[in-house]
């Protein structure tokens, strides 16, 4: 199962064979997400699990890192359906102080499936910057992601910023990241969060015309 | 003092002598930085590789690979221990921390390698990272000059040499075992977290659920036990962590509020007050100094491991078993018409070996200690308003109301009457 080659190959950070595996797997007809659900989140997620519950050099995650991205690569073109205007626009960025990227990037692949623009601000935005985008783009939808428990009160700035200058109530905050629960993202005053970038696929391809059509109708 | 710099500190000479053998016994590249990120001494082999080289002879180039380091430099203070990262141009790099007496002084950069073959992915990032003055072809030959090393090779190199950087700057080995302690505490929040998350637990939000919690937490101090004592703590840092958002001016007072009423608890509990109280102090002037959360909750676990210990010194470890099996039996059975000599039948000792015992290691009488644990349990059953008086005393096992009330006035200071109108 060609899946289960590139999971392998992702655990192990065999960049070459998981970029060569994607594009065969593209070639045997498997569809974009799929190879993105079955394939490299399943591999990144073994990854995960393993440096959570036993000792995992970070080189290791690095490699597995590097091949998830590699895989991302091949696939990210053709996730993008062709944006057609009025689907919706996204901002996505890592809190300022945070360094980690492989949700984001997981998330963004997802996001981007649901045929919204995706603008991706990256790691190590400060809460100022969120709020600039913010201002700038008018998307529809801001998530917000923090891999630490030192860095997840910086999404609370973020939220503050925003109501300071005046845009919160423009913008659906969804937070996410791995020490993310739903009481805190209750707290802070964040709109969701999700388990996985399963859920947040399925609460876009849900909702995003919605939220979408009920912005234009309030404006 | 703040015109210290890593020069003055660390003598050149004597950084070439252990660095750069390092280097040279790991064939890896090492370079002194500031905090700005500026290369102060190449150490060992004095060369770096040709593909950086070529990327820092172009100014642009230069200012990007200034600003890895230095980021990678800032991240290294922040946990303290070597920081794995990939450059703009995408090479492994680990940086170490140089601290001197709680100054930051700048990193030991070590790697600029790779940790896989370069393929077509790392081609294609490489070229949308680069500029475009930058030769790309010219480049390309240069990743040969690039080696490639293992995983484990990478961390060892990284864990040594954060071995050799804090000899060298003669770290003691106490801040390192509360670093450790620290990374334990953020790990333990975050596991906290995520299980919280997966079982989908009925979440905290308010203050209400936090001190019902507290209560709890105190009733056990009180009792001296120390294993749901602990795991209620743990618990409750979780709970104040999302409840304030991690802001740390609120954490700061919750926590001293915490240390203070554990103390209280303690002393209650049979903990010597002196002592108690000169723990406290020590606790209140550490927490003034302290600016991360894990911190925080280090020393807060800490200071409340000990007031637990002051209650009960149970010095000999041959008799612990037996008397906190004594106490997981009172624990369960304090509603019945309990005995010393059931609980020593219990447990097939005699009654005057159990009663030594109690007065041995937990320096109160059988009888007292149920007591206490009988007068916990009515406080807590008092806070339910369907319940009556007369049914409490009922409930934990006393049979006269008129002993309960005295008993009650005893340990509390007032009769459960008073107590119990007071609550509603």
């Amino acid at each position: 199962m060609i899946f289960d080659d590139i999971i392998h190959s992702i655990a192990e950070g065999e960049s070459e064979e998981t970029l060569e595996l994607t594009k065969q797997a593209l070639a045997q007809g498997y569809s974009a997400t799929s190879i993105l659900e079955k394939g490299l989140i399943t591999g990144i997620n073994i990854i995960a699990e393993k440096y959570r519950t036993e000792k995992v050099n970070v080189p290791e995650v690095l490699m597995a890192t590097h091949s998830m991205h590699a895989g991302l690569s091949v696939i990210e073109p053709l996730l993008t359906t062709p944006t057609k205007k009025g689907l919706g626009k996204i901002i996505m960025g890592t809190v300022a102080g945070d360094l980690h990227d492989i949700g984001l990037s997981i998330v963004k692949a997802m996001s981007m499936s649901s045929g919204a623009r995706i603008i991706d601000l990256g790691v190590n935005v400060s809460p100022k910057k969120f709020a600039r985008a913010v201002r700038k783009e008018k998307p529809d939808i801001l998530m917000i992601s923090a891999l630490l428990t030192t860095t997840m009160s910086v999404m609370k700035d973020v939220i503050v910023e925003l109501e300071i200058q005046g845009l919160r109530n423009d913008v659906k905050v969804i937070v996410g990241g791995a020490p993310i629960t739903d009481a805190f993202a209750k707290e802070i005053g964040a709109d969701y969060t999700f388990e996985d970038a399963l859920q947040v696929r399925d609460f876009l391809n849900e909702n995003l015309s919605k939220l979408v059509a009920s912005k234009r109708i309030s404006i | 003092m703040s015109e210290r710099n890593i020069n003055t500190f660390l003598d050149p000479k004597y950084l070439e002598e252990i660095l750069g053998s390092f280097s040279k016994a790991t064939g890896l590249h090492i370079e002194a930085v500031n905090r700005k990120g500026e290369t102060l001494a190449i150490l060992g082999n004095k060369r770096r590789r040709d593909f950086c080289q070529f990327i820092r002879s172009h100014s642009k180039g230069e200012k990007k690979c200034i600003n890895s380091y230095k980021q990678a430099t800032l991240e290294a203070v922040k946990w303290n221990e070597p920081y794995f990262f990939r450059c703009h141009a995408g090479l492994v790099i680990w940086a170490v921390p140089i601290i001197l007496d709680n100054v930051f002084l700048g990193s030991i950069i070590c790697g600029q390698v790779l940790l896989w073959k370069p393929d077509e992915f790392f081609l294609r990032e490489l070229k949308k990272s680069t500029s475009k003055d930058l030769d790309f072809d010219t480049l390309q030959q240069y990743i040969k000059s690039l080696s490639i090393t293992s995983p484990e090779q990478s961390q060892a190199a990284a864990d040594m040499l954060f071995v050799v950087v804090s000899h060298l700057v003669k770290r003691n080995i106490h801040t390192m075992e509360e670093e450790n302690a620290y990374h334990l505490q953020r790990l333990q929040i975050k596991t906290d977290l995520e299980n919280r998350k997966k079982q989908n637990i009925t979440e905290f939000a308010d203050y209400r659920t936090y001190l019902k919690k507290e209560r709890h937490f105190l009733s056990y101090i009180r009792l001296g036990d120390k294993t749901r004592a602990e795991s209620t703590l743990e618990n409750l840092l979780t709970d104040l962590l999302t409840k304030t958002a991690g802001d740390k001016a609120t954490i700061r007072i919750r926590v001293l509020e915490l240390a203070a009423l554990s103390s209280r608890a303690a002393v209650e509990g049979g903990a010597d007050a002196e002592q108690v109280m000169m723990k406290l102090q020590d606790f209140n002037n550490a927490v003034n100094s302290i600016e991360r959360i894990e911190e925080f909750f280090f020393k807060v676990h800490k200071v409340i491991e000990e007031f637990l210990d002051g209650i009960f010194k149970l010095a000999d470890k041959k008799h612990l078993s037996l008397v906190n099996n004594a106490r997981n039996f009172i624990m369960v059975n304090y509603h019945k018409p309990l005995t010393l000599k059931a609980t020593a039948d219990y447990l097939f000792i005699s009654p005057s070996h159990l009663s030594r015992l109690f007065r041995l290691e937990l320096d109160c009488t059988f009888n007292d200690y149920l007591t206490r644990v009988r007068v916990e349990k009515a406080v807590e059953l008092m806070k339910k308003p369907e319940f009556s008086v007369e049914q409490v005393s009922k409930a934990i096992g006393f049979k006269s109301q008129s002993y309960f009330a005295e008993v009650f006035r005893k340990y509390i200071g007032v009769t459960p009457l008073i107590y119990k109108n007071s609550l509603f």
